[in-house]
């Protein structure tokens, strides 16, 4: 395994939702966030962030909105929208029985085996 | 999902807007990383360099952001638009006339959807319209007693009188305008209220109450100088000074366009002859909420028996049982006369739309002959299929939104012009016009049309061999044969609904002629008519027949005498006469009568005749024949011996065996005392219309019985409007206060009686036309494509010796085959589709041997002057330029 785990396909939407369930953030401070919360376990690339951004504010589970950043700078803000804040629940919900299943299969022992 | 389509237009049309945004963006990105690292110590342009190598491929990132947001298809749809145009552009020839095909359909549709949209679709302006119904027109308006008392199903349920003209008098002026005699209930049933006053109140039409009107937005601001302190002012309708209690908004137009006054009945038990002796009063109901027209209808059918028995006399036990006595939805009844012509119109136009999409299909389909390398390059080039007939279709939704703007300026210019071809009694003509509702159907039109066009090209795209057809000269390719079988199908399509279209055509022109042809049983040419209504407060109690022993009506029986004094005193006028309505006005009043030697027993249904009331001199003046007995004259006068004569039909149906057989018979209204005795027989009369034959009828002496309003026909050389202005002087002359309406010749009556089948024959026949020049078009065009395709081996023909005639025979064998095809098809279809024509044909069979013989050959020759020009093209074939080209 690499120092910096894959993120599997989609879940880099799930934690754009989480970033920006705190409050309104541009998107050098999502991938901050990110960062931030995974203890620098997890680097985002910064190339993909855009891509998923767009798509997500497409599907109208954000907003955007230009303003004025901590140093001054102008940059466009996300916001969750409330579509946004109910596609972070079932995504938090099915990735939490998933992380359940995979570690239930990964701590098997033969003696599960028995009816 | 409009949010969504919202952001995806935006896309679409602020593309330039997109990218800058996102350029701003990605720099802000940069700029805050920069920052960072400055802020750790690293100097700035260090730091630049970091930035960017952390981010990666900038353009990678941006093209992957674009497809995000679905940019992609947004610029790949741009790109097909501005191709289309291009081609377009280019190719103006077929661009024109796919566009004009395309616009005269679409356009030809749209126009008459507007009429069929505004008759018959569009709810109607009242609120709540959907629990809106009427009842009934066959009841008299005594039945509104026994709907008060029992109907359970309804709100409110109101009447209203047939017949809807009143005399107004005001400031001097006689003026004979659209009025109704309604009961109380009819504006809250309508769910109208005034633009201010009160519309009528309960009671308002009982025995005793105060004489009130209701009046029109319009005729306030024409008669009355929209002064609001005409609420509570007095005037002259129909002779009764009555107070104005309202002003009607201007759109308020129940039951007809145009009406201006409307004023209360009179239900008073005691005017048995108005109340229970006159037929064709409407009764319109508002259905409570919840209850639907099937329920309120089953209690119509059980109220029947209690309507019968509220008669003053005994009716027949059958009373109201006819299958038309239902309750129905208002709008419904309203579309009734003319819903089966509008939609055989509708049908019609839509077979030309189709036609017109088949052709420019196939006009589409020659064309991609001609750009069969240029796909070929694009397929080779990579472009998908999908792609390249997704180019196809795009290019032909632009040439239809263009077609269907076209069409939208020749339906707006057409509108008007349809709206007054069609007849004037059409109901609901106002609310035709291009509306929000009309456009969206055009839109739909415009989006069916270019489907359908590019469907046979896209069908037909090359699927394989690319390079073969690279390679080839690019008239060789495997697409060629196939591709003509597909344009031959659809000429021959197109040929065949225009078979069908025209063959319709010619059968409702040809029923037309015949229907004009009918001689109506009087000399039409050199009358002059026109209606005289004196104020009917004198001649008292109009609704029931007879006057003649009232003292009141002597004011009106004088009026009519002197009226025919002074028209025939007037220069011009070689004789005049009276009656109570001219033929073929559709005027027909029916009576229950006794009949000597016919007895009726009780309960059973009386003889219903046809009753006319004329002035002595009528039959001399409308060059009707007697054919038995006397004529009326001035002596048949009082009531001491009533004389009556009797139209051949009923003549010969009671008293068969000759005319002579009916003189002396004995004949009478079911309500009168007296016999009447039979004088004369006249020849047969056409009332109603030209199409319906003449029914028992009998005519009473105007002396002898009363009349209220009456037409004056006069003998002329002058032309209605030359003689109206003297017939006015005459009428103030006698009367100021009596008015003079619908000046026109018998002709013009005669002519407007036809107006519906006129209309319909007119307007199918254009569209027959237009289809058989598409139709020319079409075979024009693939003969021209063929001809083009087949140079090659006809310039070998004639290389080896063909002569000129023979490759013409080899042109017009192709022709032949098409049409062939074509007529064949279109034949059948039409013997098959005839029926539908049923109902309105007179005189002619829908499958009419005459027109189904003579479109054919009509073909037959278009075809042959389709085919020449190709046919002389291919003769011109030089062999050494064929042979050059290669």
């Amino acid at each position: 395994m690499a120092e910096t785990p894959e993120l599997l396909q989609g879940t880099l939407d799930m934690l754009i939702l989480k970033a920006l369930s705190i409050g309104p953030m541009h998107g050098y401070g999502i991938l901050l966030r990110i960062q931030h919360f995974s203890r620098a376990a997890l680097e985002i690339q910064q190339g993909s962030l855009y891509p998923a951004v767009y798509r997500l504010e497409h599907q109208g589970l954000l907003v955007s909105e230009w303003g004025t950043s901590d140093n001054n700078r102008r940059a466009k803000f996300y916001t969750l929208a409330p579509a946004g804040r109910r596609r972070l629940k079932e995504e938090r919900e099915s990735w939490s029985r998933l992380v359940h299943a995979i570690s239930a299969v990964l701590n098997a022992t033969p003696s599960d085996l028995a009816p | 999902m409009i949010r969504r389509l919202r952001d995806s237009l935006r896309i679409l049309f602020g593309r330039g807007r997109f990218e800058a945004d996102m350029d701003a963006e990605l720099q802000s990105h940069l700029q805050h990383q920069v920052d960072d690292l400055v802020g750790r110590g690293i100097p700035e342009p260090e730091a630049r360099r970091r930035a960017r190598a952390a981010f990666g491929a900038l353009d990678g990132a941006k093209d992957a952001a674009r497809a995000a947001r679905g940019v992609r298809w947004a610029d790949e749809l741009r790109g097909d638009l501005r191709y289309a145009f291009r081609t377009l552009l280019h190719a103006k020839g077929y661009t024109a006339t796919a566009v004009a095909t395309l616009a005269l359909g679409i356009g030809a549709n749209t126009a008459i959807f507007s009429v069929v949209d505004g008759v018959l679709l569009k709810p109607l302006p009242f609120p709540e319209s959907h629990r809106l119904v009427q009842l009934t027109r066959d009841y008299p308006l005594g039945a509104l007693w026994t709907y008060r008392r029992r109907a359970q199903s309804y709100t409110g349920v109101a009447a209203y009188l047939y017949g809807g003209e009143l005399n107004l008098y005001a400031g001097g002026i006689a003026e004979r305008i659209l009025g109704r005699a309604v009961s109380s209930e009819f504006f809250s049933v309508l769910g109208s209220s005034p633009l201010f006053g009160r519309a009528f109140q309960p009671g308002e039409d009982a025995p005793g109450a105060a004489p009130v009107a209701v009046i029109s937005e319009g005729l306030w601001r024409r008669r009355f100088g929209a002064d609001h302190a005409i609420v509570g002012q007095s005037i002259l309708i129909d002779g009764t000074p009555r107070q104005v209690v309202g002003v009607v908004p201007r759109d308020f137009a129940f039951p007809k366009f145009g009406t201006e006054v409307w004023v209360p009945v009179q239900l008073d038990p005691k005017l048995v002859a108005s109340v229970w002796g006159a037929g064709g009063t409407a009764f319109i109901a508002r259905l409570k909420p919840g209850v639907t027209v099937a329920r309120a209808d089953a209690e119509h059918r059980a109220l029947i028996p209690a309507v019968r028995d509220a008669y003053p006399w005994r009716m027949p036990d059958g009373f109201g049982q006819v299958p038309t006595n239902h309750a129905r939805a208002l709008d419904e009844v309203i579309g009734d006369g003319v819903k089966s012509r509008l939609l055989l119109l509708f049908a019609s136009v839509a077979v030309l739309l189709l036609i017109a999409c088949v052709n420019v299909a196939n006009l589409n389909l020659t064309r991609l002959a001609a750009r069969e390398r240029e796909v070929a390059v694009r397929r080779a080039l990579g472009g998908s299929r999908l792609r390249v007939a997704r180019q196809l279709v795009v290019e032909q939704l632009v040439v239809a939104v263009a077609g269907g703007l076209g069409g939208l300026l020749l339906a707006g210019a057409g509108i008007p012009l349809l709206l007054r071809l069609l007849p004037p009694d059409t109901p609901r003509l106002h609310e035709v016009g291009l509306d929000p509702r009309v456009l969206l159907f055009t839109a739909l039109a415009i989006l069916l049309a270019g489907l359908l066009a590019a469907l046979g090209p896209v069908a037909r795209l090359p699927r394989t061999g690319h390079a073969e057809l690279l390679g080839a000269s690019g008239r060789g390719g495997s697409a060629g044969p196939r591709r003509a079988r597909l344009a031959g199908t659809l000429v021959a399509t197109e040929v065949a609904l225009s078979v069908v279209l025209c063959i319709g055509a010619m059968i409702l022109l040809r029923s037309l002629r015949s229907l004009l042809n009918v001689d109506p049983g009087v000399a039409v040419e050199r009358l002059t008519t026109a209606r005289v209504t004196p104020n009917p407060v004198w001649c008292k109690d109009q609704a029931g027949p007879c006057t003649c022993d009232s003292t009141a009506g002597g004011r009106c029986e004088a009026f009519f005498p002197a009226l025919e004094e002074r028209l025939a005193a007037l220069p011009g006028v070689r004789g005049v006469a009276l009656a109570n309505a001219v033929p073929l006005d559709g005027g027909w009043s029916g009576f229950a009568m006794h009949l000597e030697d016919h007895p009726v027993a009780p309960g059973q249904p009386a003889h219903i005749l046809g009753m006319h009331t004329v002035s002595p001199n009528y039959f001399t003046v409308l060059g009707i024949p007697l054919l038995a007995g006397r004529a009326f004259t001035p002596q048949d006068r009082g009531t001491a011996s009533p004389v009556v004569i009797v139209a051949r039909t009923l003549a010969e149906r009671r008293w068969p065996g000759g005319p002579g057989r009916a003189i002396g018979k004995h004949i009478k209204p079911v309500w009168m005392p007296t016999w009447a005795t039979i004088v004369g027989v006249v020849a047969d009369v056409r009332y109603e219309t030209l199409a319906a034959p003449p029914d028992e009828e009998f005519y009473m002496p105007m002396a002898q019985w009363g009349i209220g309003s009456a037409v004056a026909v006069v003998r002329t050389d002058l032309a209605p409007a030359a003689l109206e202005p003297s017939l006015r002087r005459a009428v103030a002359a006698v009367d100021p206060t009596a008015t003079l309406t619908q000046v026109r010749s018998l002709g013009e009556v005669r002519s407007a009686s036809a107006a519906h089948p006129r209309t319909t024959a007119l307007l199918i026949g254009l569209f027959a036309a237009i289809a058989l020049l598409l139709g020319a078009i079409g075979v024009y065009g693939v003969l021209s494509y063929g001809v083009s395709q087949r140079r090659r081996e006809i310039g070998i023909r004639m290389a080896i010796g063909a002569a000129p005639a023979g490759v013409r025979t080899l042109v017009l064998r192709q022709a032949g085959r098409l049409l062939g095809a074509g007529v064949i098809a279109g034949l059948f279809a039409a013997w098959l589709g005839a029926t539908v024509l049923q109902g309105f044909v007179f005189g002619v069979s829908v499958h009419d041997p005459f027109s189904f013989t003579a479109v054919p050959l009509l073909f037959a020759a278009v075809g042959l002057v389709a085919s020449y020009l190709p046919a002389r093209r291919a003769t011109r074939v030089s062999p050494t330029e064929v042979m050059r080209e290669e």
